[in-house]
């Protein structure tokens, strides 16, 4: 699985660190994540893409 | 309290829990695991109180996986060691004794796993940390008891010390 994470946060122009407390996550969580280094489950799916105002489809790509 | 302050109080506390410890083991002072406890209730209680996240999901993956890793290390090794130690035992009998203490150590938390596993694999809406406060519980009371005994029987060095001064 692939996502636009780090895409779409910058372009909010938000940083690591305010995303992970945005979405309940540490820093590390959402380096990995945007590495595809982690699957994150679907609440944290969820409340990234919610805190990043996209939907979860748009966010994440399943190869 | 924020995650940084929280680190250096928990790092305090360690070190000065690793004092109290190694205190009561040299100078067979009961009373002091208590302070230890005291200080672990302590740690929890500011744990609650850190407004940033100090662990998610993924932390809670990772330790499951190390603690399944670790478990499964420890039996294998507590196995090995029994059957070393236990032919061995000519040469020392306390192996013996080592030996079985391996050997039931490995088979104890074998058994907690199964039980602990069948718990949280019931339904979601129990609630299972009551199961945390309980072991907590049982730790603290059996502390209480075990310093309530090396005080009855006199093993306790702080009431030998004052036996021995009134008896001057």
């Amino acid at each position: 699985m692939t996502n636009r994470i780090k895409e779409i946060r910058l372009k909010t122009g938000m940083t690591q660190e305010q995303l992970a407390k945005a979405a309940g996550a540490r820093r590390e969580t959402i380096v990995f994540l945007e590495q595809n280094k982690y699957n994150p489950s679907l609440k944290l799916a969820h409340d990234i893409a919610k805190v990043l105002k996209v939907s979860i489809d748009e966010l994440f790509t399943f190869e | 309290m924020t995650l940084k302050q929280y680190t250096s109080a928990r790092i305090a506390i360690v070190i000065t829990l690793a004092m109290f410890v190694s205190v009561s083991v040299t100078a067979r002072n009961y009373i002091l695991p208590l302070v230890a406890a005291a200080a672990a209730l302590l740690l929890l209680f500011l744990r609650s109180k850190v407004a940033d996240v100090i662990a998610d999901e993924r932390d809670y993956a990772i330790a499951g996986k190390a603690a399944r890793w670790a478990m499964q290390i420890y039996a294998w090794a507590a196995v090995a060691g029994f059957f070393l130690l236990y032919a061995l035992k000519g040469n020392d009998p306390v192996w013996a004794a080592v030996a079985y203490t391996l050997s039931y150590s490995a088979c104890f938390i074998l058994l907690a796993y199964s039980v602990i596993f069948r718990i949280f694999f019931g339904p979601a809406n129990v609630k299972k940390s009551w199961l945390v406060q309980a072991f907590g519980i049982a730790i603290i009371i059996a502390l209480a008891i075990a310093g309530y005994v090396a005080i009855e029987q006199g093993i306790d060095s702080g009431i030998q010390n004052t036996n021995n001064e009134i008896a001057k």
